[in-house]
């Protein structure tokens, strides 16, 4: 799931390795940066799907109310929380994430070197936004456990999610190439910051609602 | 922390975030060179500074001739 750090991560990557290195290996390392990033989703699932399939031997059900109102709850607590304190009541789009976190994140993409490098980078670097995109993954996989799907199709189906996670990197990717830099892109997250507040905020909302209406059996 | 001012430094971060720009190198080595020779006449006065204010005086002064690398300098620690 990408919010704002891991694109925000990416942009500062992508603008130290065009200023050290050639065209081509700017590509390669994105390339590796990008499925380090798809691979976090990937190793979630199969933590949540591992952590899923324990409670069949407790006789706890992951889709009944015991899980679903807390997790609606969450929701609500999340689209509030992401509101007011995603961003830092400060110039630019500072994030909630620490500074001495930010600033490992920051040292390190202008370090990047190597494959691996960029690959470790993209995986951790959806780790700090985790308490935002934790429960989406849970809902994922809850619906794909309660409906009759055929399990030849969850691999798909996950992968496809997975994919859509991480489009916007991919978009970031074609955004760069094409000759934007990291002043333009820093400006247009800077312009667009309350509305991207409200956006995810409302969305958080819909889904606390929606949860409850049809997921909830009163 | 009270550090030397590390000109070095300053210039190879600025020439690495004027390549990732697309600024020509020549360009952007004389910019900075007027950059640099602005700011020190201004620190010639003071004999200690914060980061910051060297930051915003950099800052203020790239801005003359180049708007993007202006805002990469300034706001590199505000994007994450």
């Amino acid at each position: 799931m990408s919010l704002k750090a891991i694109s925000g991560i990416f942009g500062y990557f992508y603008h130290y390795a065009s200023g050290k290195y050639s065209a081509r290996k700017v590509s390669d390392l994105s390339i590796f940066f990008i499925i380090g990033a798809e691979t976090l989703p990937a190793v979630i699932f199969v933590i949540l799907n591992f952590i899923f399939s324990s409670f069949t031997f407790t006789n706890l059900d992951p889709t009944s109310n015991l899980f679903l109102l807390p997790l609606a709850g969450l929701l609500f607590a999340l689209a509030i929380a992401f509101f007011f304190f995603y961003f830092q009541k400060s110039k630019g789009t500072k994030l909630f994430i620490p500074r001495s976190t930010a600033t490992t994140f920051m040292t390190n993409a202008q370090k990047i070197k190597f494959r691996s490098d960029a690959f470790i980078l993209g995986f951790t670097a959806g780790l700090p936004e985790l308490i935002f995109t934790l429960p989406l993954y849970f809902i994922v996989l809850t619906k794909i456990s309660e409906s009759f799907i055929l399990p030849s199709i969850c691999a798909p189906i996950l992968l496809f999610f997975i994919l859509l996670t991480i489009s916007p990197l991919f978009y970031l990717y074609a955004y760069f190439r094409q000759g934007n830099n990291l002043a333009n892109f820093a400006r247009l997250r800077a312009k667009n910051k309350t509305f991207f507040r409200f956006f995810v905020s409302s969305l958080y909302l819909s889904l606390a609602i929606l949860l409850i209406i049809f997921e909830v059996s009163l | 922390m009270i550090e030397h001012f590390n000109e070095t430094a300053l210039i190879k971060t600025l020439k690495i975030d004027a390549k990732a720009l697309g600024i020509p190198i020549s360009a952007a080595e004389a910019f900075i060179n007027e950059t640099l020779k602005s700011v020190k006449k201004q620190l010639k006065s003071k004999n200690i500074i914060t980061n910051h204010d060297l930051e915003r005086m950099v800052a203020k002064e790239l801005k003359k001739y180049n708007a993007d690398l202006a805002y990469v300098y300034k706001n590199r620690d505000k994007i994450i």
